[in-house]
Parts: C-alpha cells; sequence; structure tokens
C-alpha cells in the first residue's frame, strides 16, 4: 500500500514536472520572442509560408479552403460584405449568383463534417487516441475533396471569363496575402527536435 | 500491483506525448502545411471599408482551437475589431467601417491568428496577416452631378431662347399684318413694305437664333470635363467619365 502511494506521488510528480518544465520552456521562448515583438511587432513563427514572399509556394487547395470559409460565414452573416467583396474584385451579378450558391453549397457540406470533428473532440479532450487521430484525418481528406470538387466545378459554372476573374483572384490577389504556418510536428516525425523539450 | 503500476505509467506516458505535441507546435516543422491564415480589406462603391481575417487549421491537429482577432483602423484612428474567440478549426472574423469624407486615405487592417493547445492550456501566437486599402473624397460623382446640372441647364435655356425668338417673330409678323400696307382691300397697300416689314422679323429671328445657339455652346463648352484621368471615386480609381 505504502509503494502503491509513494508510486503515484512520483507519477503527479513527474506529470507536474513535465508540464512545468514545458511551460517554462515555451513560456520562455515566448516571453522572449514578445519582448522582441514589443521592438518589432509580433513575428510569425518560423517555418511560416508567406505568400508574399512567393505565392507559389501556397497550394490551390489552401487559398480555395481560405476563400470558402470566408465566402461561406459571409453567406451566413451577411451576404452584402460577399457581394461588395467579389463586385470590387470585378465580378458581375450573374456571376456573383454563382458564388453564393456555391458558398452556401459549401458552408451546408463543410458544416456535416465540422459538427463529426466538434464532437470527436469534445468526446475526446483533450488529447484524442490514434484511432480518433485517424478518424481526424480521414474527415481531414473528405474536407480537401469537398474543396477540390467545388473548385474544380467552377470553371463550368462560371463561364470562360468568370473563370479568369476567380483564378486571378485565388492565385494572385489570394495567395500573394497568404500565409501558412508549420504544422505541429508528432514525436519521432520529421520536424520533431528533441533538445526543445 | 505490477498490472496497475504499467498502467499507470502507459497513462503517465500519454500525457508527456501529449504536452510534448501541443509544445511542439510552436516548433519549426519544415514540409508540413498548418493553419492558413489570410485578411483582407477593400473599399465598396459608396466608400465604406469592409474587411475580414481567417484561421483555418487541419481537423487533425490535436484538438488545437482556432481563433482571428481582427481589427481595421482608419487614417484619424476610427478602429472596428472582432474577436472571433477559439472556435473550432476555423475561425473568421469581419470588420467595417462607414466612409467618412473627414477620414480618408489609407485604411489597414491587422489580423491575429491564434492557436490554443487544450493539454497545455496554451495560447499559441502563429502569426499575423495585414493588407491596405485607401478611400478618397469622391470628386467624380460631385463633378458628374455639376455636369449633368449645366447640360440641363444649356438645354433649358436654348428651348427658352428658341421659343421666345419664335414668339416675338410671330408677334412681329402678325404686327406687320395688322398693317395698311399689308392689307390688300386696303388703300394704302404696299407689298414690298409688307415683306420688307415681315424680313425685318425674320432676320432678327436669325440672329436671335445664332445667339442662343452661341449661349448653348457656351454652357456646354464651359462644362467640367470628368473624364480627365484625375478625378476620383471613394475608391480612389481612376475611373471618372463625363457619362
Amino acid at each position: 500500500m505504502r509503494k502503491r502511494t509513494t508510486l503515484v506521488t512520483l507519477v503527479t510528480l513527474a506529470i507536474v514536472v513535465a508540464i512545468s518544465v514545458t511551460s517554462i520552456l515555451l513560456g520562455r521562448s515566448m516571453s522572449t520572442a514578445s519582448s522582441h515583438q514589443q521592438k518589432i511587432g509580433k513575428q510569425d513563427l518560423p517555418g511560416t509560408i508567406s505568400g508574399t514572399e512567393n505565392k507559389d509556394l501556397i497550394p490551390d487547395q489552401a487559398a480555395y479552403a481560405v476563400f470558402l470559409r470566408f465566402a461561406a460565414h459571409a453567406t451566413k452573416s451577411n451576404k452584402a460584405v460577399l457581394r461588395s467583396y467579389l463586385k470590387s474584385h470585378g465580378f458581375d451579378e450573374a456571376e456573383i449568383g454563382v458564388i453564393q450558391a456555391v458558398a452556401v453549397d459549401f458552408r451546408r457540406r463543410v458544416a456535416v463534417l465540422d459538427k463529426e470533428v466538434e464532437q470527436l473532440k469534445d468526446e475526446n479532450w483533450p488529447n484524442p487516441d490514434p484511432s480518433v487521430m485517424g478518424r481526424l484525418s480521414e474527415l481531414q481528406q473528405q474536407k480537401e475533396i469537398l474543396i477540390s470538387e467545388i473548385a474544380d466545378s467552377l470553371p463550368g459554372r462560371l463561364g470562360s471569363r468568370g473563370e479568369e476573374k476567380m483564378s486571378y483572384l485565388i492565385k494572385d490577389k489570394l495567395k500573394a496575402k497568404m500565409k501558412i504556418a508549420p504544422a505541429p510536428a508528432p514525436p519521432g516525425g520529421p520536424g520533431w527536435n528533441k533538445k526543445h523539450h | 500491483m505490477q498490472r496497475h503500476k504499467s498502467d499507470m505509467l502507459a497513462k503517465m506516458l500519454k500525457l508527456i506525448i501529449a504536452v510534448m505535441i501541443c509544445g511542439f507546435t510552436a516548433l519549426p516543422a519544415f514540409g508540413q502545411m498548418g493553419a492558413s491564415f489570410y485578411s483582407v480589406v477593400w473599399t465598396d462603391e459608396s466608400g465604406d471599408v469592409y474587411g475580414f481575417g481567417v484561421t483555418d487549421s487541419s481537423y487533425n491537429q490535436y484538438n488545437h482551437q482556432s481563433r482571428a482577432i481582427v481589427s481595421l483602423s482608419s487614417p484619424n484612428g476610427r478602429v472596428s475589431s472582432y474577436d472571433t474567440g477559439y472556435s473550432g478549426s476555423s475561425a473568421t472574423g469581419y470588420v467595417y467601417l462607414l466612409y467618412d469624407e473627414n477620414d480618408v486615405g489609407s485604411y489597414f487592417i491587422n489580423t491575429e491568428h491564434w492557436d490554443y493547445c487544450p493539454v497545455v492550456f496554451s495560447d499559441i501566437y502563429q502569426g499575423s496577416s495585414t493588407q491596405t486599402t485607401q478611400t478618397c473624397t469622391d470628386t467624380c460623382t460631385q463633378c458628374r452631378t455639376q455636369r449633368h446640372n449645366q447640360t440641363i441647364l444649356a438645354y433649358t435655356a436654348l428651348a427658352v431662347c428658341e421659343a421666345t425668338a419664335l414668339t416675338v417673330l410671330n408677334n412681329g409678323l402678325a404686327a406687320c399684318d395688322l398693317q395698311n400696307f399689308c392689307k390688300p382691300e386696303h388703300q394704302d397697300y404696299n407689298p414690298e413694305l409688307c415683306a420688307s416689314c415681315k424680313n425685318n422679323h425674320y432676320e432678327n429671328y436669325a440672329i436671335a437664333q445664332a445667339a442662343c445657339a452661341a449661349a448653348f455652346a457656351g454652357l456646354m463648352l464651359t462644362r467640367p470635363d470628368c473624364g480627365d484621368g484625375t478625378r476620383q471615386n471613394k475608391q480612389c480609381a481612376f475611373i471618372c467619365s463625363n457619362d
């Protein structure tokens, strides 16, 4: 019994030490960064891809995802904003109608995926096990397929002139201002660096 | 007892791995895509400025949550901001400022993109995205209104001028007809004198018509030129034209 109590104490202590060490390391890097940020503004994470520097490094998939997320949000909260945005990029009324319909379709279909993701995360809070991570990856793939499907359908729905405008908006305007942060590195995977912990 | 110990060690290991996973979010991981983020700002036709910021993450990022803090500021310091809070894998916030003719120039949007790790209860700053747009004093609408009003004035003046000249002509001709030299039954009837009387009025009418046309041309020519390439609308686009 005494051994068991000692073991529980040791385990608890180990957890507290692990959390503290991580927090301290994280806190130190963040506080160093924060004092630096006070001087020159907040910095992006190292390894961030910036479309301003090279827009070709931003995948179409990511750019369409951002555009569709905004468009879907706008069709729900304020349709006039989306209309105004598209008009400022030269889309005519018919093309705006098509894009609004596409955004509504995306919102409806991605909501199903978002809902399952939220449920999975709530049920497996805070850290999902590998099987849940596997399911989340599947859902991510489904989301990517949905985005590709919508992006591929646009030329047919918008017509050649509309598609030209959309392509310019995504590839020249949106990508040029987009950024992509580095992904969390799984332990042992590429980019994993033991020294930081 | 041994089994219990192994279970506890396994749980501890699992937790430590989770802590490490969250911590690594802040480390570089070249070749892998994490959250995408973007800000945009634009000016609409009425000069109102709109913007939005999006943080969009993959579903499979260890239960992390996305957040976007969007802030739009005007040259004179008006600010519109929106904080989405942590809201799942994707966070979108939009902001706007209405047109103010005393607050024109560069409008700036800045979005801070954040990530929350639920295991170590830590907010992780992912980066920021910014953009600017311009608003201008609308000289185009004012110019076109002035031009339009002057066009109406010119046409109205021409119509009134021509109608007056025609009335004067008709009255003159009628006055001639009342003269005895224009009455064939009268003893003083003189067709030459009558024709001369009427010709005088026709000549005056022609002069009046020329004056009307000159006045019309003068008004039309002095209208402001709104298509000279220097006029601006509220979006600062050099697209103003005379029509």
